[in-house]
């Protein structure tokens, strides 16, 4: 709102000036047609003519628009960016004025803290409906007689108020003007009056009663800063009265009171139109209001910038660290690598799970995560186990193999000493593990199955005796169909969504540690990520189906068409440039050897990219920080990264058949 | 190609692959245990899960003449039994789009 001081003194003078003219306009047109509505479609101009200065109004459409509308919106966006004397003069130039003197004798109201006065002005008199009368007790009824008089010679509005919007409601004006005026009282420390108001104005509006009682709790506050913080209330001095005529302005029909920075947010809507319906927009530059925005696909990756062929065997996940600045990749062959990001070199190559005696075939690591600070890498494999190594050193720091099913995911807890671990067994589907010990003991040594819950329903007992179960669908049979396929933790840790084997999504809190919700899907389910805010979650679904659900809610907000998946486990990941770190893309691999990439907001497919030879692609990523790149995951062996085709300079390629493609600078 | 989550099956006694333990039949599903095949004993299942088919050929069985082909542990590639895809005579036509797996080859899963 417009806290400039110098602006209240401006409505002053029209309100002075209409009644300098002797027959005020307003008067006049109250009793000419008596019919509020005229004026109010109308706007104010004048029907005398007498506040135009110099000759006839121009009442001509711009380009198609009412000319008034226009020139009291750009009246107020003129107050709005300080320029009163141009307000000024366009106003006097048009013959238009921004708020008719009621409003702004409203405005003023409130803004000074007459109560009865905004009352009035707002709602009307209402003496003949028998409602509530006017200013209560006997000790303000002189002042309000006097603001009547006052007002009512000012315009003829004082009958009927300001024209209300549709839906708006008059006992919640009238409660917050109240409420406003006990809140000053008791600031004011005038108790008296206070709990005057309380009783003979608040409560016979029959509204919002737990509301009531912690107001009249407030008359117990000692001092006026005690007052402030319970209520949260700014205290007059503050912001409170220009945030209540905000929140009253809102229900005043929009054409008297034009609502706040109107231009500002037609404008706001039309960029954000704009760049929903960008294709290729990725970046968090805002677009000039100058021309129609429209992203070119240079800002998009979606030419291949190298590959990496450290794998011996298909590549089944990949993840970027959370600053960006390693890539981890892991594969069929046991292998974990972890990439330098600027010059993709390998740092590290973890060979943990070939340690243990299982054959070779068995041994894929199936996932791979690291903490959020970036610290440890867990890698998740099909023999049955999973390792924490600190990316670091390369030190192994902790491991778990008490698990008689392959771990299929794992999902780090923000303070990134504690994770989720889902398996596709029954004894131990889903468990939070920690690298902190309890006990204390063990400094430097490698921690080891060290769970400290398990999400388990319902609890397991060692005792595997199954016969006294009658026909068998006891207490085992519930358990043996929680097999977990991914897992995903919210941002803020408060939420872990898993999806288990029989199509269910499962919903987790994670600080009471129970189960939220459950929701039954149509179909298989293979990859589970969480949103940066951790309201959604992307899911990917057989017979190749992605979509976002809301978390609250469990429907589906929105389907991405397109990828094929039928037998393999494909992922998908949120990515791309967007506000408030919420990505504006989703990627998803597929098994047509494509990787799929739409635009979250609209379910736009932006790109179908034919990544690898061959093969699905099993998993994409997209780099947290650097929006041009993102990377895949094929079974050709290949972790692709796409970039953006150069904008300047040469481009060198190196194509040889088979071979690894060259760089493009 | 690809990664793929084993199929897990739900009943009280549950066959899986000597080797890798990977579920295969659910003991339920038996239709016949008068089977016999390289190793011994073979049991004639409805169904089994998390196999790969290999080719079909004509095999002289003691039964008579049939088209069959062997199934294999989808992790360990090791051959469990066959699937009968095709039998000549008549009264041998009940074991059609069935399953062989051989006793020797298979664990108990609980």
């Amino acid at each position: 709102m417009r806290q400039d001081p110098t602006h209240e003194l401006r409505p002053r003078p029209s309100t002075n000036g209409s009644s300098q003219n002797g027959s005020s306009p307003h008067t006049n047109g109250a009793t000419k047609n008596g019919v509020a509505a005229e004026m109010e479609t109308n706007g104010y101009h004048g029907t005398n003519g007498t506040m135009t200065v110099g000759g006839q109004q121009n009442t001509s459409p711009f380009y198609g628009h009412d000319r008034e509308e226009v020139t009291r919106i750009l009246l107020q966006s003129l107050n709005d960016l300080g320029y009163h004397g141009a307000a000024k003069q366009l106003s006097s130039d048009s013959g238009f004025e921004l708020e008719i003197p009621s409003v702004a004798a409203f405005r003023r109201a409130v803004l000074e803290g007459e109560w009865e006065e905004a009352e009035v002005l707002l709602l009307g008199q209402e003496e003949a409906e028998g409602g509530v009368a006017l200013g209560g007790g006997r000790a303000v009824s002189p002042t309000w007689r006097k603001s009547r008089l006052s007002v009512g010679s000012q315009n003829g509005f004082a009958r009927h108020g300001l024209p209300l919007s549709d839906g708006a409601d008059t006992t919640t004006l009238k409660f917050l003007l109240r409420q406003q005026k006990y809140l000053e009282l008791l600031e004011g420390r005038d108790l008296n009056t206070a709990l005057n108001v309380l009783r003979n104005e608040l409560t016979p509006l029959k509204r919002d009663v737990p509301r009531l009682h912690a107001l009249s709790g407030l008359l117990m506050c000692q001092s006026e800063d005690d007052l402030r913080s319970q209520a949260e209330w700014d205290g007059s001095q503050g912001s409170s009265r220009t945030h209540l005529l905000s929140e009253i302005s809102r229900s005043i029909s929009p054409s008297v009171m034009i609502p706040e920075h109107r231009l500002a947010t037609l404008l706001s809507e039309v960029q954000e139109q704009e760049i929903l319906n960008c294709q290729y927009h990725n970046t968090t530059a805002q677009p000039s209001l100058y021309t129609s925005h429209a992203c070119s696909a240079d800002d998009f990756p979606l030419q291949p910038l190298t590959e990496l062929r450290n794998h011996s065997d298909e590549v089944w996940h990949l993840q970027f660290s959370h600053d960006g600045s390693m890539l981890a990749t892991a594969g069929k062959d046991g292998l974990v690598c972890v990439y330098d990001t600027a010059r993709w070199t390998i740092r590290h190559e973890f060979r943990e799970h070939e340690r243990s005696n299982t054959p070779a075939g068995d041994r894929g690591v199936v996932y791979v995560a690291f903490s959020p600070d970036d610290q440890y890498l867990i890698s998740c494999s099909q023999n049955n186990e999973f390792v924490v190594v600190n990316v670091r050193d390369g030190r192994r720091v902790a491991v778990a193999d008490h698990f008689d099913y392959p771990v299929s995911t794992a999902a780090w807890l923000p303070d990134s000493q504690t994770f989720v671990v889902g398996t596709q067994g029954s004894r131990r589907p889903l468990g939070l593990y920690s690298l902190r010990v309890s006990n204390g003991g063990g400094g430097g040594g490698v921690v080891r199955n060290n769970e400290i819950h398990s999400f388990r329903v319902p609890p397991w007992t060692p005792s595997p005796s199954r016969n006294g179960n009658g026909n068998g669908n006891g207490n085992g049979d519930a358990a043996s169909t929680f097999r977990i396929s991914d897992c995903a933790v919210s941002p803020d840790g408060s939420r872990l969504a898993a999806t288990t084997l029989d199509n269910n999504l499962l919903l987790y809190d994670l600080r009471s540690r129970t189960k939220v919700a459950e929701w039954p899907m149509q179909d298989k389910l293979t990859s589970v990520t969480f949103s940066a805010d951790g309201r959604e979650v992307l899911l990917n679904m057989n017979e190749g189906r992605v979509f976002l659900v809301n978390v609250a809610t469990g429907e589906v907000v929105r389907w991405f068409e397109g990828v094929a998946q039928r037998q393999f486990v494909v992922r998908s990941c949120f990515g791309g440039a967007g506000w408030e770190g919420e990505g504006g893309f989703v990627g998803s691999g597929s098994e047509d050897s494509r990787i799929y990439i739409w635009r979250r907001q609209t379910g736009l497919q932006v790109a179908a990219l034919d990544a690898h030879a061959s093969g699905a692609v099993n998993a994409v990523a997209w780099h947290p920080t650097d929006f041009s790149v993102l990377a895949s995951a094929g079974d050709d062996r290949r972790m692709d990264e796409r970039h953006t085709p150069p904008t300047t300079g040469t481009s060198t390629s190196a194509a040889a058949g088979g071979g690894a493609r060259g760089v493009e600078e | 190609m690809g990664l793929a989550y084993n199929v897990y099956l739900n009943a009280k006694k549950i066959y899986g692959c000597k080797n890798c333990k990977t579920h295969l039949a659910d003991h339920d599903e038996i239709i016949s245990r008068n089977f016999r095949g390289q190793h011994g004993k073979a049991y004639l299942f409805n169904s089994v899960v998390n196999i790969q088919q290999g080719e079909a050929g004509e095999r002289n069985m003691t039964t008579g003449r049939h088209v069959v082909r062997d199934i294999a542990c989808r992790q360990c590639r090791e051959v469990v039994g066959w699937k009968y895809d095709r039998a000549y005579e008549s009264t041998e036509k009940y074991k059609e789009g069935k399953y062989i797996l051989e006793q020797e080859l298979l664990c108990l899963v609980s």
